[in-house]
């Protein structure tokens, strides 16, 4: 399994990108979290495609 | 899980202002005027110097005609930036705008701000990160940590 990683890209014009790979459903919140913070103010937030599954698969095992 | 989310910088910590000056080898120096194109501005709580060897691609920017003033709130934390919207001499329209060349000065100050911003929680919260520079200007952060 892939090593759970944060990346952040800051641009230079000092926008911050921030994405969390290979954490299962919404483990990567509280990492966020810590970070959110201290990056200022959020302009954009974008689900990719496996959160939606991991969301999906969730619901569907605590039918 | 993915989740890609996007931050616009707002300096308001005065130790990460610090840090910031420090990775781009600025100098601070306190009760300072702020320098405009038409000279002196008004006397500021810190003033942050460019490095001599800042130097722009357009406008040559000369470390002794401008500078950024920065003023504090009661807390000592920011309260307001203060510098000159046209450091290539050029007219911009308006007070709200700023030219290129000053769009550059103030964008390396925000990066190296929000670099320190995430290393700093980084460090706190025991991750490691490897920093690399990328050849558009940015800095990418890898953090890998016990999660």
């Amino acid at each position: 399994m892939a090593e759970k990683q944060v990346i952040i890209v800051v641009h230079a014009d000092g926008r911050v990108e921030l994405e969390a790979k290979f954490f299962q459903g919404h483990d990567c919140e509280k990492v966020i979290k810590d970070f959110e913070q201290a990056l200022g103010h959020k302009t954009a937030e974008q689900k990719k495609p496996e959160w939606h599954q991991q969301t999906t698969t969730h619901a569907k095992q605590g039918r | 899980m993915s989740k890609l989310q996007t931050y616009e910088c707002e300096m308001k910590d005065k130790s990460l202002l610090l840090d910031a000056v420090t990775r781009l080898g600025w100098t601070v120096t306190a009760s300072e005027y702020v320098l405009f194109y038409s000279g002196k501005g008004q006397v500021c709580d810190l003033v942050l110097n460019f490095a001599d060897n800042v130097v722009d691609r357009q406008c040559r920017l000369l470390s002794r005609k401008y500078n950024i003033g920065v003023n504090l709130d009661s807390n000592g934390q920011i309260k307001e930036l203060l510098f000159d919207n046209a450091m290539n001499g050029q007219e911009v329209r308006a007070q709200t705008e700023q030219d290129d060349c000053t769009k550059r000065v103030i964008g390396s100050l925000k990066q190296a701000y929000q670099l320190s911003a995430a290393k700093r929680v980084a460090l706190r919260k025991g991750y490691r990160v490897k920093e690399i520079a990328q050849a558009d200007g940015s800095v990418q952060l890898v953090t890998t940590g016990r999660w």
